[in-house]
């Protein structure tokens, strides 16, 4: 039977893990590598990676950080982080990553999505929408990082993305992340049912319940979380953990 | 010399580090000479079937790759696109497949677009149809690693190796005397997988 | 080659002597700590004013003590016995260096929910302990995981310190571990400093590490004390881990210390292959003393290599890459000349010199007699 795919998704700050609410109070995780292979000894699905200040300044994720995670990693993943042109795709693929992750160039250079479809197959391409509430409770879409926005319609951003080829879209509430209140299960349906492409939720999972939500309710193909995965206890300890192979199964019964 | 065809498609790496954890030493090339001395091979690939198809020719290694794997029955396997490209034709980019196994490579028609999203990305479990030697220790429980818009439609029900269901039963993996192919990604599909590529290595 | 006839020591462990019956100095270390701290009815009732004390000191302080996890059996067990046992509401504390196995970080997990308990990790700044290692390294010393000991130290002081708490209890177990030689595992913060002065690269902003400045003050003023529970408690470690496992579903990694794969790395082989150093030698051999195992058992288990080529040619590749060496460069340190911690300063020639006078304040800041005080006893160590 189809199972839809189980997600960490890892934010990367210079070379180190980090974890964030609502996109900001970043705590330092460790070391990325030892994270991959304590998820390669857990069996997880696959991993995102996102290096989080890359837009900002105007860099790409290090290639020299994806090709250790791909000498390491016995799962899929895939890299995100101040991606601008097909070489910086195409270097991201050679070392080692099944698929990238593009946020800002989404927005800035929306034909891009096209090229890159083109080049590369859609299912390499992956688009993350980071989806804000403004004061009157709109959706509103931001980028680098949260860092600027536009006033564009999540739903039809996202139809958008389709017509111009995108594989796969994560779409993220900013407001929910960090925060273990559950997933924007509005945001995420509404989403899933404008477009016919696989639509990942991601921002607020708080237990596995969440995940089941996320695809009966949400319509999600597939779930994603970054706090669930990497803290435990009241203290918020860094431990990471992914479901068991029962866990998976009855999840989504 | 266990050769990882490389036409410019696909992560090579990941097929490589499978074989190397397996302690298989194998080589990706797309050099006449590599392929020729080959004892087996593997076809890997990710992307548009119109692209695989070009990049085949442009190198020049169809010929070879025909004289190899038709008559001197070399054992080739095929993984996602790689086994697509085994067809006939396909409906990506309207175009000429390899043509060794007799079949139709079409884009998924589900029923429900927003319930059975395309492309089929994620885990699912396979069916086995018709026996061959590479099932030793494959679990009909066990979940493999899809992600692909397209699958393929067998003239011949004997080619049809596995099944996999997603709104409909789809072939998932093909098998004809030498040629084997999966729809979906051995290198990504943990220990399952991991117990197929070892199969076909202890060929 | 001469081997201690009640354990398993031999003439390669330094400063060895065997008296007229075939009995080493060692035993005799081994065997004094047992009778200072005999376990059973005494233990029982040393435990119990412990215990008591902590009652005491609590207050309205969420938590009675700290605890020091890593996932291993002996810190397993032992927050298994506070909390079902003794009644006690512990703050777990793992130190998190970047080398946690898949095993480690589940057992922690499974305990801490199992029983309840909070925990608190410690993330070290990899980069900082990574660039500490490979000062280590370079500096060809054999007790290259120092600067994780010396961070579990500091940190559990800190956290202990924050929380209000009085009382740090910690799973070593002199039963199963016995007294290494000083010259195989000796650190200190003045040597960790001094060898990040000539082989570092990068500025340590974060690194958790508290001067013994700090330390005195800490347990004296603060009143913070250390003690390792297993001292007075009973305590097999065998019939622990089948308990573990069939209570808890706790799982097994293998070695003592093999949870880490840094610290398998630095004893099972660093040290193994480089300084031929047998850690196991001082272990058995204590099981031997305690009845854990018997003689020919440990004499055969030494046998074998703690690392086997085989697990060593699968790791090496990933340690080498997490610690930025190229092959050549660790080739290059591998074959420098194997140094001693006294061929850098530290502040071991005042204890050594010293421990007999400052026992009695000493004795105020840990109130259970440092395992090298009885080492200083037995042995000279030139």
């Amino acid at each position: 039977m189809y199972r839809p795919r189980v997600i960490p998704v890892l934010l990367l700050r210079n070379s180190g893990l980090v974890k964030s609410v609502a996109f900001k109070d970043y705590r330092y995780i460790g070391d990325p590598i030892n994270a991959v292979k304590i998820f390669n000894d857990k069996r997880a699905d696959e991993l995102v990676f996102l290096d989080i200040t890359a837009s900002k300044e105007n860099r790409l994720i290090s290639l020299e950080f994806v090709h250790k995670v791909g000498d390491e990693a016995n799962m899929p993943f895939a890299v995100g982080g101040g991606i601008r042109n097909v070489k910086d795709i195409r270097s991201i693929l050679e070392n080692g990553a099944e698929k990238v992750v593009l946020n800002s160039v989404a927005y800035e250079k929306t034909d891009f999505i096209k090229a890159a479809a083109d080049s590369f197959g859609s299912s390499t391409i992956v688009v993350c929408i980071d989806v804000k509430k403004n004061l009157f409770g709109n959706y509103k879409l931001v980028y680098k990082n949260a860092s600027r926005k536009i006033e564009d319609n999540p739903i039809e951003f996202a139809q958008k993305m389709e017509e111009y080829g995108a594989g796969e879209i994560i779409i993220q509430s900013v407001d929910k992340d960090g925060t273990y209140q559950g997933y924007d299960l509005e945001l995420i349906r509404k989403v899933a049912e404008s477009v016919t492409l696989p639509v990942i939720g991601l921002g607020g999972a708080g237990d596995y319940k969440d995940f089941t939500k996320c695809i009966k309710s949400g319509l999600a193909s597939a779930v994603a979380a970054g706090s669930l995965f990497v803290y435990h206890g009241p203290r918020r300890a860094v431990l990471i953990s992914f479901p068991t192979k029962s866990e998976l199964k009855n999840m989504f019964e | 010399m266990l050769v990882i065809i490389d036409y410019g498609l696909g992560n090579l790496r990941s097929v490589f580090k499978k074989f190397k954890e397996l302690d298989v030493t194998s080589i990706i090339s797309s050099d006449i000479k590599v392929i020729q001395a080959a004892d087996k091979f593997v076809l890997p690939g990710v992307g548009h079937f119109k692209y695989g198809m070009e990049n085949l020719k442009k190198l020049n290694i169809i010929d070879i790759l025909n004289e190899k794997v038709i008559t001197q029955k070399t054992p080739i396997f095929g993984i996602c696109l790689g086994t697509q490209l085994f067809s006939k034709h396909s409906e990506e980019g309207d175009c000429e497949g390899l043509g060794w196994i007799d079949s139709e490579v079409v884009r998924f028609n589900v029923s429900d677009r927003i319930k059975y999203k395309v492309p089929h990305m994620g885990w699912n479990n396979i069916s086995i149809l018709n026996g061959n030697i590479l099932n030793t220790n494959i679990n009909e429980e066990e979940n493999f690693y899809f992600v692909h818009s397209y699958h393929l439609i067998c003239e011949d029900q004997s080619d049809i190796w596995m099944t996999t269901k997603y709104d409909y039963e789809f072939v998932s993996a093909i098998s004809r005397d030498n040629i084997f192919g999966t729809q979906f990604h051995p290198e990504k599909s943990q220990d399952a997988g991991l117990q197929l590529l070892k199969n076909f290595v202890d060929l | 080659m001469k081997i201690c006839k009640m354990g398993v020591w031999d003439e390669l462990i330094p400063g060895i002597k065997f008296d007229e019956n075939g009995k080493s100095n060692y035993a005799n270390i081994q065997i004094k700590l047992m009778t200072d701290y005999p376990r059973g009815e005494l233990g029982k009732n040393q435990w119990g004013k412990i215990v008591q004390r902590v009652n005491s000191v609590k207050k309205d302080k969420k938590y009675d003590c700290i605890v020091g996890i890593s996932g291993g059996t002996d810190s397993s067990y032992l927050i298994y016995l506070l909390k079902k046992k003794y009644n006690l509401n512990p703050l777990a504390v793992n130190l998190d260096n970047g080398w946690n196995s898949e095993i480690a970080v589940n057992n922690i997990l499974t305990m801490t929910k199992a029983l309840d308990i909070d925990l608190e990790t410690y993330v070290i700044d990899y980069e900082e302990i990574k660039d500490l290692m490979r000062c280590y390294m370079m500096a060809s010393l054999p007790w290259i995981d120092a600067p994780t000991d010396l961070a579990i130290q500091s940190i559990l002081y800190i956290t202990a310190l924050k929380e209000g708490v009085k009382y740090i209890f910690v799973g070593n177990d002199f039963r199963s571990e016995g007294k290494q030689p000083t010259e195989w595992t000796y650190c200190d913060q003045k040597q960790l400093y001094h060898l990040h002065k000539l082989y570092g690269k990068i500025k340590l902003k974060t690194f958790p590490l508290i001067t013994l400045r700090k330390l005195f003050y800490y347990g004296y003023f603060k009143k913070i004390k250390l003690i390792p529970a297993f001292n007075f408690l009973d305590y097999q470690k065998k019939a622990a881990q089948d308990f573990l496992i069939k209570t808890f579903g706790w799982r097994y990694y293998g070695e003592h210390h093999h949870e880490n794969l840094f610290t398998k790395f630095a004893i099972g082989h660093w040290q193994y292959n480089k300084f031929n150093i047998d850690k196991r030698k001082i272990t058995y051999s204590a099981q031997v003393l305690s009845g854990e195992i018997s003689r020919e058992e440990a004499l055969c288990k030494i046998k074998n290599p703690p690392y086997s080529d085989a697990e060593l040619l699968k790791d090496i590749d990933y340690i080498l890459n997490k610690l930025g060496f190229s092959k050549d460069e660790f080739e290059k340190i591998w074959a420098s000349p194997n140094k001693s911690f006294r061929d850098y300063p530290s502040y071991y020639p005042f204890f050594e010199g010293a421990y007999r006078y400052i026992w009695p304040i000493v004795s105020k800041v840990v109130p259970v007699k440092p395992k090298i005080f009885y080492e200083f006893d037995e042995r000279s160590l030139n």
